[in-house]
C-alpha cells in the first residue's frame, strides 16, 4: 500500500525518483536541453549535511506529505517549532532521492526575489571590455550568477531540491512573487534578453557551482519542477493564495521515541545515559521551548565533556538546555 | 463523469476546493494504489485550514482500526492556573503537572497594519553607499567617444537607494504596563521589522531612574544603574522614528522630565505615542488628544515642524511653546493617514489626534479612587463598551493572570483588540495578589476586588461557566500561532508541581488534544473505578441507581469520590455545589456534592440528597431528569443527574434567565398557555406518583425544546409523609404560599399548583422574579382574561379552591379552544378566513397570491389522488411583506396562517410576531439561541418577523447570525413554517440589496406591496375609532378631520403609520375633548377639539403675520430684509388661496456682514413661518458648523440628523455656513460629508424644516456655487446691507433706552464720528450692531467713576443716567488707506 511513496523517508539513498509520474497536465513544463547535475557530488556547499541527512527521522505523515508534493509538483511549506527538522527535512529529500545538492536560500527581510534568481556584475563586465578583444566572442554568461531559486528553475532533468528556509522573515511582498515563479516555472534576466539578438546563448553559473547552465535569449525554463521547502516558524500570516499553491506539513514536536530514534541515529548506541537526557529534556521542554538540537548536543556533551558521575552530566545539560524563548532578566 | 458529487463530498468536509485542487486531488487518487488507506484520505487534507494532525510517535504507530467507534463526547481534563513555586512538603496540595499551550497573536490584523504603514517605506539617496548607474555610464562613454573618439571607461555611480527612517519603540516600562504590553510591544517590534521600511529597529524600555529621572533600557527589569539616558535616541539628522507604546496612565507621566525627553525626540524627528487604550478612554490618561489639521513641512518630518491648526474655530494656534504629536491606535485606519503624513505620501494635509507636549508641563494631581468595589462594578458596567463588560464577565470564571486572560477574550471575543483587556485590567477591579513565588510576568496571579467575582458570576447563566471554560479550551487546541503561550497545570499526581488548593479551572481540555499535544492524560483520572451505568437518554433510571456501597473511597482525592471526574462548578445551591461530571465514556452528568463550606450535618445533607434521588426515580426522566446514580453513605456524598440540554446543545438555562418568552411579547397566549400546560402536566405527573415537588419556583424550571424539565426536588415529599428536615427551607418567597409551609404536616399537592400559578404569572407580566405577587392579576392584558382566572384560581389563598393539575390541565384547554372561537369571532363575525380576506380593502397582492398557493395546493391534491407524484412541496410559501405600518401587515399575516392551515400546509397557522431588535442577542451566539426559541415557537405557524430592515442597520453584525441562523429553518418547508418578512419599502429595497442571499430565498411573486392606506379608508378608520368611545362628530369636526386626515396622508413620508397614525389622531381628540366637556358624552365632538399639533393642516382663515412683520419694523434697518420677506409672504397666502396643499417653508440663505441681525431675523421668521402655518413649531435652533461636523468618519451624518431633529417643525439656522465647503482636497471631506446629510435631510423632511444657511456675502456666493445642489434648495436669498451711521446711532439709542440711559444732545454726533472712524480703520472688520454694543460698554466705562461721584451729590438728578458727549471715547486715529 506504500508503493506509490517515491520519498520512503528511510535515509538509504536510492533511485526510486524514476518511478515519478510524469507531472498532472496542468504542471508540465519546458523541454529545454537539460543541464547536467552530480546527483550525489555536494560540491562543497552541504558537506557535513549527508550524515545528518541520512540519520534524519521522518514519521509517516510527513513522507505522505513530501510525497504528494513531488507528484503534483507544488512547494512544500514547513511549519513547525525551532529544532523540530523542518530544514532537515530537505537534506533527508535531498539525500535519499539522490538530487545533488541542496540549493539553499536564507530569507531575511530584505531579500527580494532578484537576490533568489540572479546576480548581475555590471562593473566586472564594464571594466573587462577593454580587454576583450572584438574580436573574441564575448563569454556574456560569465558576469551572470543565478541564485539558489535560478538554479533550481534551470532545465535540469531531475528535479533540484530548493530549501527556501525561514520565509516567514521575508518581506511582505516576497510570497507573492514567489508564488509567480512557481507557478510559471520560469524567469526572465532582462540584462540577457536586452542583448539575445547578439548573445542568443549564455551559459551562466548556477549557485552550486555545477555545470554552467545554458541560457537561450535570456529566459530561464525548468524541465522539471524542483522539489521546493519552504520553512516557516509561524511568526506571520501568509496570503491565501499562496496558502493554496502549498502543500503544506506542519510537523510536531517530536515525543519520546522519534527522540530516542534520532539520538540513536546521530549518535549511535553509545549514549547509556540518553535515556535519563531525553527524559529531562522532555520535561524541560514542557516548560519552556527547546529545539532538539539542544538534546542532542546534551547527549554529546554529557558524554564526552563529562565524568561518568550522573551530577556532572545533570550540569553539562543545565548548560546546553537553554530556553529559547527565555525573557532576558 | 462528473466531478460535482465529489465536490459537494469536500463541501460537506468543510473545504471548499477551488477547481485545480480538485483536479489535483483527483490526478493523485489515480497515482494511488487502489487499496483504501489513510494516504488517500490525507491528500485533501492540504487544503483544509489547519495543519493535519501528526503522531507524535514514530511511524510505527499504528493506525486506528475503522471499526472503534469514536467517542460519543471525548473526555475533559481541567487545566488550572500555574501557581508559584512548591512549597516543599506540603501533601495539602493536590499535585499538578505543568503544561505550556498556544494562543494567538495579541495583534490582530497585522497585515492591514503592515499595508497601513507602507508609506513609511520611502527609500532615499544614501550618503555612503553608491552603486553603478548603468545609463549614466553608457551615456557618458557616448559623450567621450563622440568628442575624443576613444571611449574611455568611466563608470558612474550613483547613490544607492536606503531606507530613509530607523525606527526606536520605546515602550513604557511602569510594571503593570510591562505586564500588559510587552507582548504587544514584541509583536509591534516584529511588525516593525516585518515591514521592511526602516535601516534598524530597536526596542527600548523607558524606566524611571533612581533619582527620578527618566532613562531607556533594553531591558524589561534592568539593573537601575544600567538605564542610559533618554538622549540616547536623540537623533539631529532627523532620520529616526520614535514610536511610544504606552497607556499614559503610569505615574511617570505626571513627570515633567519624561516629556522634555519626548520634546527632545520630537524636536528632529517624528515622534508618535501608539496608545495602547482604546480612544475613548484617552481623555482620562496623562496624554489626552484633542483633534487637530496637521500639515506637514515639506523637508522634514519633526513634529516641531508640522503645522498645526486646531479643527474648532478659534483655536488655530498652537500654544506657544507646545509641540504636536500623533496620538494613534493600534489600527490600520490610525496607523495609514499618520504613516502618510510622515512619509509625506498623499496629502499633505491630515486629520489628527494629537496630544500637545507644553513647554513648562504642569505635573497634575493624581487622585486616589475611593470607590467601593460595587460602585467600581456599577460605573464599569454603565461606561465600559459591551467587549470589555462581557470579557469581564467572562473572566469570573476563571482564575486570572494576564495570559489566561488573553485566551479567554481571544476564545470568547474572537477579533477584538487588545484595548478590550486593556480596559478591563484598568477597570481598577482586578488586582494583582501576592505571590509567594517568583513567576513570569504574564503568569502573576490577579484577582478581582472583593465581592466582583461573585456579582459578574451572577450575571454569566449557570451553563456559561461551563461554556467558558470549553470554549478556551477548544481554542487553545486548535493553537494555531505560537506568539503568546499560556501556562497552565494539570492535575497529576506524578506531577512536582502543586494546584493551589481552592483554584479553578481556566480550560477543559479533552484527553485526545492532550495526546496530540504529545501529553498524557493525567493518570488518577483514569484509574480503573467501579462504574455507574449511564442511563441512556430514555432514561431508566431504575436500572442505573447504585445502591451499593461499592465506590472507592480515596480521602486524597480531589472533590467526591465518584465515578464522575468533576471538571467545573455549574452552581452553588443551598445544600450542594453543583459540577459537571463527566463519566469514564465522556457522558455528561450533573454531579451534586457536598458542599464545601457549611456547617450543616453531614447526615442532613446525605438525606436531603436521598429525598431527591427519590424524587428522580419516580419521575423516571419524564419532566425531570433521569437519575444516573447516587451515593449518599460515602464521604463527601453525591448524587449524579442527567445533563439536560436545549436545542443549542447547550445546557439548558433555567425559567429565571426568561428565555420561555423572551423572544416575544411577555403576554403572547400561545407562549403563556403551553408553559401553563407544561408545568400542569409535569406537575400532574408528580402528584401522580405521589410526589408533591414543594420548591416550585423559576429556579426549578429547565427549558428544553416545547417543554420543561423541573429539578430541585430536595424539598419534595412522597405518599403524604412529611419533609425529614422542614426547618432549612428557605423562607417565604412570591412562590410560596400564603399559608406557609408546614413543620411538621405533609404538603398537599395544592402547594405546587400555586407555584404553578406564580411562574405563570411572572411570565406574563414579567415582573420582579422574587416577588410576584397576585396583585399583578390585574395587570394582565385583556385578551389573557380567561388565563386571568385560571390563574386567579391557583393563587387563591384557600388551598382547597385551588384545581388539582388535572383540573388545571382540562380548563385551559377548554380556555384555548374557546379562545379560538373568540378570537375568530372578534376578527370578523365567524366567517372564515377567506371571506374575511375578500373583505379587506386592497391588498390585492396577497390575495392573489393566496389564490394561486390554494391552486397550487388542489392541484397537487388531485394528482395525489390521480396518483402522481404531489408538487405541494414546490410552493414556496414565505412572503416578504413591504409597507409602511398600519397597513394591514399583521392583519394579512394572520389570514395567511389560518389560510396555510386550512389548505393543510400548516398544522396550527397561528403567528408569532418577533422583531428583529428582541432577536439580537448581546453577544456572538445568543442570536442563534435566541432565534431557535422563536422558531420553536412559531413552528406549526407562522413566524412574522417585522421592521426586518434593521438587520440593515444597527445591527449588521448580527444580521448574519440571524440570517443564517432563520435560513438553515427555511427550507425543508412542507407542514413546517410560514417565515414571512415585513418592513417599511425603502429600507426593505436597500436590505435586500444588501442581502442577495435574503432575495434568493424569496421569489419575486412573493413580495407583497401594502401601500399606504387612502384617505378615505383612514377617514373611516378614524371615526370608527371615534365612535367607538361612544362619541359623535359635529358636521364641522368631521369635516375638519377629514381636511387633516387628507393632508397628513398626502405629505406623509417613509415611517408614516396609516392606522396607527389615526389611533394617535384619535386618542388626541378624544382627550382634548375630554377636557372640554368634563366627559360629558352628549356633548358631540366639534372642530375645537382638533388638537393644535394637527391645527397646522388645516387651512388657515387668514394667517396673519403682521405681527411679526410689524416686529421686523421694530428693527433699525431692516426696511430691505422687511420687503423681501412681505413679498414672501405675500407670495404664501396667495398660494394658501389658490391651492391650500403643499406650500411648504422655503429654505434661504442670509447673506451680511456680522452684526446686521441675521440671527434675530431667523428667529422671527421661525415665527413667521408658524403663523403662516408653514410649521408647527416656532423655535429656530442655531448651529455653527462645528456642531454638524464630527472629527471621525461617520458621525458626521449622524450629528447633522441629530440636530435637524431638534430643529424638525422649525428653523434651522447654520451661521458661517460657508466654512462647511467648498470640500478641500485632503482635508478628509466632513464639510462635504455634512453638506450631503444636510442636503438628505432637507429632501426627507420637506415641508416640517425651513434651513436657513448665513455668511458673509462673497463667501456665502462661493460657498453656493461650488455646492451646485444647494443654490437650487435655497431659493430665497435675504440680503441684510451694512447699517449706515445714521442707523447705527439709532441703535445706539435703542440699546442705551434699553439699559435706562439717554442720550444727551450732543453725543449722537460724536458717536457717529467714533463709528466712522471705526469702520473707516477697518472696514472688513466693523460689525454693525456689534460694534455699537462694544461703543456702548466703553461709553458705560468712562460713565461709571464719574456716575459714582456724582452719585452722592444729588441722587434726584435726572441727568444720572443720562450719557454726555464727554462718555462717548474719542475716536481712534484713522491711518491713512494704503494705496
Amino acid at each position: 500500500m506504500s508503493d506509490w511513496l517515491v520519498y520512503r523517508g528511510t535515509g538509504e539513498p536510492h533511485d526510486g525518483i524514476a518511478d515519478l509520474p510524469e507531472p498532472p497536465p496542468w504542471r508540465v513544463f519546458y523541454t529545454d536541453e537539460p543541464t547536467r547535475f552530480d546527483r550525489d557530488h555536494d560540491y562543497g556547499l552541504s558537506a557535513r549535511w549527508p550524515l545528518r541527512a541520512a540519520a534524519y527521522q521522518v514519521d509517516r505523515h510527513a513522507v505522505e506529505m513530501v510525497n504528494t508534493a513531488l507528484y503534483l509538483r507544488r512547494p512544500l511549506l514547513v511549519t513547525g517549532d525551532p529544532g523540530v527538522g523542518k530544514s532537515s527535512l530537505a537534506y533527508a529529500v535531498a539525500h535519499e532521492l539522490r538530487l545533488g545538492s541542496v540549493l539553499r536560500w536564507p530569507i531575511t527581510s530584505r531579500s527580494t526575489l532578484k537576490d533568489g534568481l540572479y546576480r548581475y556584475d555590471a562593473i566586472g563586465r564594464l571594466e573587462e571590455v577593454d580587454k576583450v578583444s572584438a574580436a573574441t566572442p564575448a563569454d556574456v554568461g560569465r558576469y551572470f550568477r543565478l541564485g539558489p531559486l535560478g538554479t533550481a528553475m534551470a532545465p535540469y532533468s531531475l528535479p533540484r531540491v530548493l530549501l527556501v528556509d525561514e520565509i516567514d522573515k521575508s518581506d511582505i511582498d516576497l510570497p507573492n512573487d514567489l508564488l509567480d515563479v512557481f507557478e510559471e516555472g520560469l524567469f526572465e534576466i532582462p540584462e540577457l534578453s536586452r542583448v539575445a539578438d547578439t548573445f542568443a546563448h549564455a551559459e551562466v553559473r548556477p549557485a552550486d557551482d555545477g555545470a554552467r547552465v545554458a541560457v537561450t535569449a535570456g529566459r530561464v525554463r525548468c524541465r522539471a519542477f524542483p522539489f521546493v521547502v519552504l520553512t516557516s516558524n509561524g511568526e506571520r500570516d501568509f496570503p491565501p493564495a499562496f496558502l493554496r499553491r502549498c502543500v503544506r506539513l506542519h510537523l510536531p514536536a517530536p515525543g519520546p521515541d522519534r527522540l530516542r530514534a534520532i539520538v540513536h541515529a546521530h549518535l549511535g548506541e553509545a549514549a547509556p545515559h540518553a535515556e535519563t537526557l531525553i527524559s529531562l529534556f522532555l520535561e524541560r521542554r514542557s516548560k519552556g521551548e527547546l529545539a532538539t538540537d539542544q538534546l542532542l548536543q546534551a547527549v554529546y556533551l554529557a558524554r564526552h565533556a563529562a565524568g561518568e558521575a550522573a551530577a556532572d552530566r545533570g550540569h553539562v545539560a543545565e548548560l546546553v538546555l537553554q530556553y529559547l524563548n527565555q525573557d532576558r532578566r | 463523469m462528473s466531478v460535482e458529487p465529489f465536490r459537494s463530498v469536500l463541501a460537506g468536509l468543510g473545504l471548499d476546493p477551488t477547481p485545480r485542487e480538485v483536479a489535483e486531488i483527483l490526478w493523485l487518487a489515480t497515482r494511488l494504489p487502489a487499496a483504501p488507506s489513510t494516504a488517500a484520505a490525507d491528500v485533501p487534507k492540504t487544503d483544509s485550514p489547519q495543519p493535519p494532525a501528526a503522531e507524535t510517535a514514530d511511524d510505527t504507530l499504528p493506525e486506528p482500526a475503522e471499526e472503534q467507534p469514536a467517542p460519543v463526547a471525548a473526555p475533559e481534563v481541567p487545566v488550572y492556573a500555574p501557581a508559584p513555586a512548591p512549597t516543599p512538603g506540603d501533601a495539602s496540595r493536590p499535585a499538578a503537572k505543568p503544561v505550556r499551550l498556544a494562543a494567538d497573536p495579541l495583534l490582530p490584523r497585522q497585515l492591514e497594519l503592515l499595508r497601513a504603514l507602507r508609506p513609511l517605506k520611502r527609500r532615499v539617496p544614501s550618503s555612503c553607499v553608491a552603486e553603478f548607474d548603468e545609463e549614466a555610464t553608457l551615456e557618458s562613454m557616448a559623450q567621450r567617444s563622440v568628442r575624443h573618439r576613444k571611449g574611455a571607461l568611466l563608470p558612474v555611480l550613483r547613490p544607492s537607494a536606503e531606507r530613509w527612517l530607523d525606527a526606536v519603540l520605546v515602550v513604557d516600562g511602569h510594571p503593570t504596563g510591562l505586564l500588559l504590553w510587552s507582548p504587544l510591544a514584541r509583536e509591534v517590534h516584529r511588525l516593525l521589522v516585518q515591514l521592511g521600511a526602516f535601516r534598524d529597529v530597536r526596542l527600548r524600555y523607558l524606566h524611571t531612574r533612581p533619582d527620578g529621572s527618566p532613562g531607556l533600557s533594553a531591558l524589561p527589569a534592568p539593573r537601575p544603574d544600567r538605564i542610559r539616558g533618554t538622549s540616547e535616541i536623540h537623533d539631529p539628522s532627523g532620520r529616526r522614528l520614535v514610536l511610544v507604546l504606552t497607556d499614559g496612565v503610569a505615574p511617570g507621566w505626571q513627570n515633567p522630565a519624561v516629556r522634555e525627553a519626548l520634546r527632545q525626540w520630537a524636536a528632529t524627528g517624528p515622534l508618535v505615542v501608539l496608545q495602547a487604550l482604546p480612544e475613548r478612554l484617552w481623555s482620562r490618561t496623562a496624554l489626552p488628544a484633542v483633534p487637530a489639521r496637521l500639515r506637514r513641512a515639506p523637508n522634514s518630518a519633526a513634529n516641531t515642524d508640522l503645522v498645526y491648526s486646531g479643527r474648532r474655530r478659534g483655536k488655530r494656534e498652537l500654544p506657544a511653546g507646545s509641540i504636536p504629536v500623533p496620538v494613534l491606535e493600534l489600527s490600520p485606519q490610525w496607523l495609514k493617514p499618520w504613516a502618510q503624513l510622515v512619509a509625506g505620501a498623499g496629502s499633505p494635509v491630515t486629520d489628527a489626534a494629537v496630544t500637545l507636549l507644553a513647554a513648562d508641563p504642569r505635573p497634575t494631581q493624581s487622585v486616589t479612587d475611593a470607590r467601593s468595589p460595587e460602585r467600581r462594578l456599577q460605573d464599569f458596567h454603565a461606561t465600559a463598551t459591551p467587549q470589555a463588560f462581557r470579557l469581564l464577565a467572562c473572566l469570573s470564571a476563571v482564575p486570572l493572570t494576564v495570559a489566561i486572560m488573553r485566551v479567554v477574550q481571544a476564545a470568547m471575543l474572537p477579533g477584538t483588540p487588545p484595548t478590550v483587556l486593556a480596559e478591563v485590567l484598568f477597570s481598577g477591579l482586578i488586582t494583582p495578589t501576592a505571590t509567594d513565588g517568583p513567576t513570569a510576568p504574564a503568569d502573576a496571579p490577579h484577582d478581582f476586588l472583593p465581592g466582583v467575582r461573585a456579582a459578574l458570576l451572577e450575571s454569566l447563566r449557570a451553563h456559561e461557566v461551563d461554556q467558558i471554560l470549553r470554549e478556551v479550551a477548544r481554542f487553545v487546541e486548535r493553537g494555531g500561532a505560537v506568539a503568546g503561550r499560556v501556562s497552565g497545570l494539570l492535575p497529576d499526581p506524578t506531577g512536582d508541581a502543586e494546584l493551589s488548593a481552592d483554584g479553578l479551572p481556566w480550560a477543559l481540555l479533552r484527553e485526545e488534544a492532550l495526546l496530540r499535544a504529545g501529553l498524557t492524560a493525567p493518570p488518577a483520572e483514569r484509574a480503573p473505578s467501579p462504574r455507574v451505568g449511564h442511563a441512556d437518554r430514555a432514561g431508566h433510571a431504575d436500572r442505573a441507581v447504585r445502591t451499593d456501597s461499592a465506590v472507592r473511597t480515596d480521602p486524597a482525592a480531589r472533590g467526591a469520590d465518584n465515578p464522575y471526574r468533576l471538571s467545573g462548578i455549574i452552581t452553588i445551591a443551598d445544600f450542594s455545589d453543583v459540577h459537571l461530571g463527566i463519566d469514564a465514556d465522556g457522558n455528561r452528568a450533573v454531579v451534586k456534592t457536598q458542599p464545601r463550606y457549611t456547617e450543616l450535618d453531614p447526615a442532613v445533607l446525605q438525606a436531603l440528597l436521598r429525598v431527591e434521588a427519590e424524587a428522580l426515580r419516580r419521575m423516571a426522566g419524564r419532566f425531570a431528569p433521569p437519575l444516573l446514580g447516587i451515593d449518599p453513605d460515602v464521604e463527601p456524598t453525591w448524587l449524579a443527574m442527567g445533563y439536560v440540554t436545549s436545542v443549542t446543545g447547550r445546557a439548558a438555562p433555567n425559567l429565571i434567565h426568561g428565555p420561555w418568552s423572551s423572544n416575544g411579547p411577555a403576554d403572547d397566549f400561545h407562549a403563556l398557555t403551553l408553559l401553563a400546560r407544561r408545568l400542569a402536566e409535569a406537575l400532574d405527573r408528580a402528584h401522580t406518583a405521589g410526589i408533591v415537588h414543594g420548591n416550585l419556583s423559576p429556579h426549578a424550571v429547565l427549558v428544553v425544546p416545547d417543554t420543561v424539565v423541573l429539578i430541585s426536588w430536595v424539598y419534595a415529599q412522597f405518599d403524604g409523609r412529611p419533609h425529614p428536615y422542614p426547618q432549612y427551607r428557605e423562607r417565604a418567597t412570591g412562590y410560596r404560599t400564603p399559608e406557609g409551609y408546614p413543620q411538621d404536616a405533609p404538603l398537599d399537592p395544592s402547594f405546587d399548583i400555586y407555584g404553578l400559578g406564580a411562574i405563570v404569572l411572572h411570565e406574563a407580566t414579567r415582573d420582579s422574579i422574587l416577588s410576584p405577587s397576585p396583585r399583578a392579576l390585574s395587570r394582565l392584558p385583556s385578551h389573557l382574561s380567561g388565563l386571568r382566572t385560571l390563574i386567579g384560581r391557583c393563587l387563591d389563598t384557600d388551598p382547597r379552591r385551588r384545581p388539582t393539575a388535572r383540573q388545571f390541565l382540562d380548563e385551559l384547554e377548554e380556555l384555548t379552544a374557546s379562545r379560538e372561537a373568540q378570537r375568530t369571532e372578534a376578527l370578523g363575525d365567524r366567517r372564515g378566513a377567506w371571506e374575511r380576506l375578500a373583505a379587506l380593502p386592497g391588498l390585492s397582492g396577497i390575495k392573489q397570491f393566496l389564490e394561486h398557493l390554494r391552486a397550487q395546493t388542489e392541484m397537487a391534491e388531485d394528482l395525489r389522488v390521480a396518483g402522481l407524484p404531489g408538487a405541494v412541496d414546490q410552493v414556496n410559501p414565505h412572503l416578504v411583506f413591504i409597507g409602511n405600518p398600519g397597513t394591514g401587515k399583521t392583519t394579512a399575516a394572520r389570514l395567511v396562517g389560518e389560510i396555510c392551515r386550512d389548505l393543510g400546509l400548516l398544522d396550527s397557522g397561528h403567528v408569532v410576531e418577533a422583531r428583529v431588535s428582541d432577536l439580537v442577542g448581546q453577544y456572538v451566539g445568543e442570536t442563534a439561541i435566541l432565534m431557535n426559541g422563536v422558531i420553536e415557537r412559531a413552528r406549526g405557524g407562522v413566524l412574522f418577523i417585522d421592521e426586518v430592515h434593521e438587520l440593515a442597520s444597527k445591527h449588521r453584525q448580527f444580521g448574519d447570525e440571524l440570517t443564517s441562523a432563520l435560513f438553515s429553518h427555511m427550507p425543508p418547508m412542507p407542514r413546517g413554517m410560514v417565515v414571512i418578512l415585513a418592513g417599511s419599502p425603502q429600507k426593505m429595497r436597500d436590505l435586500l440589496a444588501a442581502n442577495p442571499g435574503l432575495a434568493g430565498r424569496f421569489p419575486p411573486e412573493n413580495f407583497i406591496q401594502f401601500p399606504d392606506l387612502d384617505p378615505d379608508t383612514l377617514m373611516t378608520i378614524l371615526e370608527g375609532l371615534v365612535e367607538e368611545r361612544g362619541l359623535r362628530f359635529e358636521e364641522e369636526a368631521a369635516d375638519g378631520l377629514r381636511l387633516v386626515v387628507t393632508a397628513m396622508q398626502r405629505t406623509s413620508d417613509e415611517g408614516f403609520t396609516n392606522a396607527r397614525a389615526m389611533r394617535d389622531l384619535a386618542d388626541a381628540v378624544v382627550n382634548r375633548w375630554a377636557d372640554r366637556s368634563g366627559g360629558d358624552v352628549e356633548e358631540p365632538v366639534t372642530a375645537d377639539d382638533i388638537p393644535d399639533a394637527y391645527r397646522v393642516q388645516l387651512p388657515h382663515p387668514v394667517p396673519d403675520p403682521s405681527a411679526v412683520l410689524a416686529e421686523i419694523d421694530g428693527l433699525v434697518g431692516m426696511q430691505p430684509v422687511r420687503e423681501i420677506l412681505e413679498d414672501l409672504t405675500v407670495q404664501v397666502r396667495m398660494r394658501q388661496v389658490l391651492d391650500d396643499s403643499g406650500v411648504t417653508p422655503p429654505h434661504m440663505v442670509f447673506t451680511g456682514p456680522p452684526g446686521t441681525g441675521k440671527t434675530t431675523v431667523a428667529r422671527l421668521v421661525g415665527r413667521l413661518f408658524h403663523d403662516l402655518g408653514l410649521l408647527r413649531g416656532r423655535h429656530c435652533v442655531e448651529v455653527t458648523p462645528a456642531d454638524l461636523v464630527s472629527a471621525y468618519v461617520g458621525q458626521t451624518a449622524e450629528r447633522v440628523q441629530h440636530l435637524v431633529q431638534n430643529a424638525l417643525d422649525g428653523v434651522l439656522f447654520i451661521d458661517d455656513a460657508y466654512s462647511l465647503g467648498p470640500p478641500r482636497e485632503g482635508a478628509g471631506g466632513f464639510g462635504a460629508e455634512a453638506i450631503d446629510a444636510l442636503m438628505r435631510e432637507m429632501e426627507n423632511r420637506r415641508g416640517r424644516l425651513c434651513v436657513i444657511v448665513a455668511g458673509y456675502p462673497q463667501e456665502m456666493d462661493a460657498f453656493m456655487a461650488a455646492n451646485p445642489g444647494l443654490a437650487s434648495r435655497f431659493a430665497t436669498r435675504v440680503s441684510f446691507p451694512d447699517h449706515d451711521t445714521e442707523d447705527l446711532v439709532e441703535i445706539l439709542r435703542r440699546m442705551a433706552a434699553e439699559r435706562g440711559y439717554v442720550l444727551a444732545p450732543g453725543v449722537p454726533a460724536r458717536a457717529a464720528a467714533w463709528l466712522d472712524a471705526v469702520r473707516r480703520a477697518d472696514p472688513s472688520g466693523f460689525e454693525n450692531a456689534r460694534t455699537v454694543r462694544r461703543l456702548l460698554h466703553l461709553m458705560e466705562t468712562y460713565k461709571a467713576p464719574r456716575y459714582h461721584r456724582a452719585a452722592p451729590v444729588d441722587p434726584s438728578r435726572p441727568s444720572r443716567a443720562e450719557f454726555l458727549p464727554e462718555d462717548v471715547p474719542e475716536p481712534p486715529p484713522t491711518w491713512p488707506s494704503p494705496g
